[in-house]
């Protein structure tokens, strides 16, 4: 039997699962108790629903296997993939040649774009290796100009003094004499 | 036809790979193929005459060049200018006993006439009692645009054997090398 009136039910209804959880604000779990439970279809609606959360909460939860989860994951991936593929195919074949022309140079555009990002960033510039690289540079332009001046000092003293200069000067100096 | 274009993504695909591929596969690829260059290792092939691997290896070229002279730009404008102009730097440093020397000579010697067979022409030749430098530059019509150097030094025992790819002037590389220290770098290390 009911005493309740149809709104009155309604409202309770709706509150039945707030009620069982505890999350009624304080003055409508008053009225719950007070006037709801009294009322005996509402009673034992709220007497199934505790049985029914009781139940829920023991049941145990199987965990999906990993294989499992991988596979349907892997299959769902695919299908959005194919479905995307799908909508660009069905969208480019609705297209008439003069309307696809912007579309593939608008592809093109992109594909150009991505690619010189890519090169840009071609060698996330190790910075180590560069400065490494640097110093390895400014190494060798030191050699090469240390060699070029002691090769230059090995000309001046061994070719140029020996073989050029002094033997002029001792040439002077015999013509001076005589 | 078309269809057949649109539904393959393939095209697309390859065109991408090679978009991707090609400028990386060949910054580095047509320094190798530049008249200034030489392969240090398989041309020289003191590795075999000395019988050991090089301690000093240093191979400079394509992106990493460019990068390294950006690197340097702050720092040190001139520099950088002068490694813009530069597609590559190859050295490679032996450890050489006294008994090595001969042999080391005699392939340097060996290895000048390969040079000037190829099309390079000799600048600087020492030979005395302690170094032996060879200095070779290759030309692309006024410009030089490749230099090896060959140097043999007894006191120091190391043969050291350079290479530099790109648009050289002997003199920059001299005046500026002058402000690096080479004990920057260590040696033999």
């Amino acid at each position: 039997m009911t005493f309740l009136s149809a709104t009155s039910r309604k409202w309770f209804e709706e509150r039945i699962e707030a009620f069982l959880d505890g999350t009624l604000p304080a003055e409508e779990a008053e009225r719950f108790r007070d006037e709801g439970l009294l009322d005996e279809e509402l009673s034992a609606e709220v007497n199934l629903s505790k049985q029914i959360q009781r139940s829920l909460r023991a049941t145990v939860i199987e965990p999906c296997p990993p294989h499992v989860a991988r596979n349907i994951m892997a299959h769902v991936r695919q299908d959005i993939r194919s479905s995307w593929w799908s909508r660009i195919q069905a969208f480019l074949l609705g297209l008439s040649p003069s309307q696809l022309r912007p579309v593939m140079a608008l592809a093109l555009l992109l594909v150009i774009a991505i690619s010189t990002l890519q090169l840009v960033k071609v060698d996330p510039a190790p910075q180590a290796e560069v400065h490494q690289a640097l110093d390895e540079v400014k190494w060798t332009l030191a050699y090469l100009s240390d060699v070029g001046k002691s090769t230059g000092s090995t000309v001046k003293t061994s070719v140029i003094e020996n073989q050029i200069v002094n033997p002029m000067s001792r040439s002077f100096s015999t013509i001076l004499e005589n | 036809m078309f269809n057949s274009i649109i539904k393959a993504p393939i095209w697309l695909i390859a065109f991408v790979v090679v978009g991707l591929v090609t400028p990386q596969f060949s910054a580095g690829q047509a320094t190798r193929n530049d008249l200034g260059y030489i392969n240090l290792d398989t041309f020289g092939g003191w590795s075999d005459v000395l019988g050991m691997e090089p301690k000093i290896d240093v191979s400079v070229e394509g992106a990493l060049m460019k990068l390294v002279a950006e690197a340097s730009r702050l720092e040190d404008p001139e520099l950088a200018e002068l490694l813009l102009g530069l597609k590559g730097v190859y050295v490679r440093g032996y450890e050489t006993s006294k008994q090595q020397m001969g042999r080391a000579r005699t392939h340097a010697n060996q290895l000048g006439s390969k040079l000037i067979d190829a099309g390079w022409s000799s600048v600087i030749r020492v030979r005395n009692e302690t170094e032996h430098v060879q200095m070779f530059t290759r030309l692309k019509g006024d410009l030089v645009t490749g230099m090896v150097v060959l140097s043999i030094d007894q006191s120091a025992g190391e043969t050291m054997f350079v290479n530099i790819v790109g648009q050289i002037d002997p003199a920059q590389i001299g005046r500026i090398g002058q402000k690096f220290n080479i004990g920057n770098v260590p040696k033999f290390n």
